[in-house]
């Protein structure tokens, strides 16, 4: 008798707080729905920067060197978690650089977000060049982009090539993390088709790449804010979702266990008061 | 080396593009007109942190940020 109850009293305590998890999962669900839709409008304005900078950089045909003298990586992740498998996607495609291709060679690794120093810190610390904090809790802007741009090239670090590991927005259930190439004023100015752009002196070159750093650190930014908060919706979703079938679930286990206490106590009086 | 033209007055100084269209973006802004401007103000400013990495571990103290 004493059992029944006790599991009576447990079941409900974690119905409730299940019940409790659930709001807390739809709520941080309409939060992000909010945020992704800011954050998709922002970054159709935003693609312009991209796509106009990686156009330049596939038709002028900057050769690829065998041996880089100096490679970085940079990973755009975002501060805070619980966005599915957006922020940890990006680390192993890191990681996974760093074992094959990268070995080797002199590769350092710029983690952008918390979530990417957290993942790499441990055994790839080494490789680790410097970080950034704050990013995700407002929509990144051309200045966040600039400055990190700023540290990047005021950082001493040599690299002929770079490659941005980010996640590229494909639509509300989808993103698909992507890697964009970039290059360094040497390389670019070897470029074979450079003839066809006219007015390209030094200085406008040098002007040009510092520029393109910039705007395709911009747009990768834009791009990952968008994917992480439809990705955090998704995961919110499924969350609720679950928390729901563990509601009912746990329901039916309640309402069969208090009728099952109900006729124990039943029999217990009717065989006791038939003894007396 | 023959130069195509003069070496630009704010590389002379010391900047970089970056830094240079980021000041000139500031101007643009503080000359907006009242209700334009508050829209973009909010675009000014950054709130990013940069902690550089020595022998694998990460600096205490965050870079000093040197805006626009």
């Amino acid at each position: 008798q004493d059992r029944g109850l006790a599991t009576l009293k447990d079941i409900s305590i974690r119905l409730k707080s299940v019940k409790n998890i659930q709001k807390i999962t739809k709520s941080m669900k309409l939060i992000s729905a909010t945020k992704f839709n800011r954050a998709e409008k922002e970054l159709r304005a935003a693609r312009a920067y991209g796509l106009g900078t990686k156009e330049f950089f596939d038709k002028a045909d900057i050769p690829k060197p065998e041996q880089p003298k100096g490679h970085l990586l940079l990973g755009i992740t975002s501060d805070r978690g619980l966005c599915g498998a957006a922020n940890s996607s990006i680390s192993k495609a890191i990681k996974v650089y760093l074992e094959g291709e990268g070995k080797g060679k002199e590769v350092k690794v710029v983690a952008i977000g918390d979530k990417a120093r957290a993942q790499l810190k441990r055994l790839y610390g080494s490789y680790i060049l410097m970080h950034f904090k704050d990013i995700g809790k407002k929509p990144p802007s051309f200045a966040d982009a600039s400055y990190i741009a700023q540290e990047i090239a005021n950082s001493g670090f040599q690299f002929d090539t770079a490659d941005i590991f980010y996640n590229s927005f494909k639509s509300v259930v989808s993103y698909k993390t992507s890697v964009q190439p970039l290059y360094s004023q040497d390389l670019v100015s070897q470029a074979s088709k450079l003839s066809l752009y006219d007015s390209v002196d030094p200085d406008t070159l040098t002007a040009y790449n510092e520029f393109a750093l910039a705007s395709l650190i911009f747009f990768c930014l834009k791009e990952g804010a968008a994917s992480e908060q439809s990705a955090r919706m998704t995961a919110m979703d499924s969350a609720s979702k679950n928390a729901g079938e563990m509601i009912n679930k746990l329901t039916l286990t309640y309402n069969r266990t208090r009728q099952a206490v109900i006729t124990r106590e039943l029999i217990e009086i009717i065989s006791g008061a038939a003894a007396v | 080396r023959i130069r195509t033209a003069a070496m630009p007055a704010w590389r002379d100084a010391g900047i970089n593009y970056i830094r240079y269209s980021a000041l000139c973006a500031k101007v643009v802004r503080h000359c907006l007109k009242p209700e334009l401007q508050r829209e973009a103000m909010k675009r000014e400013g950054s709130t990013v942190k940069a902690f550089l990495w020595k022998d694998g571990k990460p600096s205490e103290v965050p870079r000093k940020v040197v805006q626009a």
